[in-house]
């Protein structure tokens, strides 16, 4: 069945079909949430909003791009929609498990799968600048891809990885004079 | 003294050019690039391979469970989507809610029947079972193609041109700060915006125009900048010059319902 057609179907109100999106893409717009947001319980709200964003636009699908591609592009929306929300709320504490000082996070860090001094640092650099190294570097998509997702051309992409890199090597300290 | 490409470098770094000889040459010979490039490779060993992190057993569960939970709490995905579709389970419990009524209805009736002397009416419903189900399986049927209707037309309610909150007061759309939007309603009255609506894309505009006319404003217009992140569509209408006193109707950009309309004080 095309990417087309099963969302045809979630159209149509195939309850079966929804779940079978769900299944096929959870664990992808987790790991993306959960590299931009940093934190599981936030990524795991990004990833339930994304979901309910694609049921709801899903009569908007065209088929142009592929599924996978359509919905990074909303976990990636809904996930600056969440921290934009929460700069308004004003600055929140890093999550325990970034805390240097705290022991008990070692769990939170290897389901992380990022060695936590990483993870702060992306999420220490400007927000677009992280959402395309992660989808280029971590999530190993092609720069034409992520040009589609973030729906910017191919060099804009570049220059953002290649600015984040530069800032995370800078905030880790692996810039050789 | 060469110009340092340090983007060539970082694109070497990441695998991505046909032609390495440029950059192999630069790295040799330019200490600035041989140190681009080991930024890059030192960042690229720690961000690639990794494991991607799963979803728990449970909180697949819980993930599935709460997303069906908001579907079925809220309405539908549009009114349109509604009114073509409403999702199976939808209608099902929307046909089982009928039944309810109608069971109870009969119930009433029954009741009524035995107090007022209605004895005929309510003999013929509570003596005879069959008769009685198969009233409630013909009425099961057509109130399901009632209630698919009525569904429908609840929701399109929602999406109609009544506002959902009449008195004008901000509702919780969605979860969505009202502030979100009444403080845009405040710039734009007070320094009411040129007739063109800015869109990020053709797309956006596309969008924004389908999410109108599911919210039973086609043809009106947008004012203020739309985008892909825009929570709240700011609708007026298009017969008209947009000025301070306009009203502005507030549609929600993510299920397309009218969630309030503002009209200055007079």
């Amino acid at each position: 069945m095309t990417d087309s057609e099963l969302v045809a179907r979630v159209v149509e109100g195939d309850h079966e079909a929804f779940e079978t999106v769900m299944r096929a893409h959870e664990n992808r717009v987790f790991s993306v949430c959960l590299r931009i947001m940093g934190d599981r319980e936030r990524a795991l709200d990004a990833t339930q909003e994304t979901f309910l964003t694609v049921f709801r636009k899903a009569g908007q699908f065209k088929g142009e791009a592929a599924l996978g591609t359509w919905i990074y592009r909303i976990s990636v929306n809904t996930c600056y929609d969440q921290i934009r929300k929460a700069k308004r709320r004003g600055a929140e504490p890093l999550p325990d498990y970034l805390d240097p000082s705290d022991p008990a996070a070692e769990e939170e860090m290897e389901s992380a799968a990022i060695r936590p001094e990483i993870q702060r640092a992306l999420l220490d650099i400007p927000d677009e600048f992280r959402t395309a190294v992660v989808l280029c570097d971590i999530e190993g998509l092609a720069m034409a891809e992520v040009g589609r997702i973030l729906g910017v051309p191919v060099g804009t992409v570049k220059s953002r990885v290649f600015r984040g890199r530069r800032m995370l090597a800078n905030r880790l300290g692996n810039r050789t004079p | 003294m060469h110009r340092h490409d340090l983007d060539l470098i970082a694109a070497y770094a990441s695998g991505d050019l046909d032609d390495e000889t440029r950059a192999q040459e630069l790295i040799a010979t330019c200490d600035v690039c041989r140190s681009e490039y080991s930024l890059h490779t030192a960042v690229l060993s720690e961000l690639t391979g990794l494991e991607q992190p799963l979803l728990t057993g449970a909180e697949k569960s819980s993930l599935h469970r709460d997303i069906w939970t908001e579907l079925r709490a809220g309405a539908p995905s549009s009114p349109a989507a509604a009114r073509r579709t409403a999702p199976l389970w939808y209608r099902w419990s929307a046909a089982a809610a009928g039944l309810f009524l109608v069971v109870g209805l009969l119930a009433v009736l029954t009741n009524r029947s035995a107090d007022n002397g209605f004895e005929s009416l309510g003999d013929d419903l509570t003596t005879n079972e069959p008769a009685a189900e198969d009233g409630a399986g013909r009425t099961s049927a057509d109130a399901q193609g009632e209630l698919d209707a009525g569904a429908v037309d609840t929701t399109a309610a929602a999406g109609s041109e009544e506002p959902l909150v009449p008195d004008g007061s901000p509702p919780s759309a969605g979860g969505e700060d009202a502030s979100t939007y009444l403080a845009s309603i405040e710039q734009f009255r007070e320094s009411p915006p040129a007739p063109i609506t800015s869109f990020s894309s053709a797309a956006v505009a596309e969008e924004a125009a389908d999410c109108l006319e599911d919210a039973g404003l086609e043809g009106q217009r947008t004012i203020g900048e739309v985008d892909d992140d825009t929570p709240y569509l700011l609708v007026v209408p298009d017969d008209m010059p947009f000025e301070a006193d306009s009203p502005i109707t507030v549609v929600d950009s993510a299920t397309c319902q009218v969630v309030h309309v503002d009209t200055p004080p007079e």
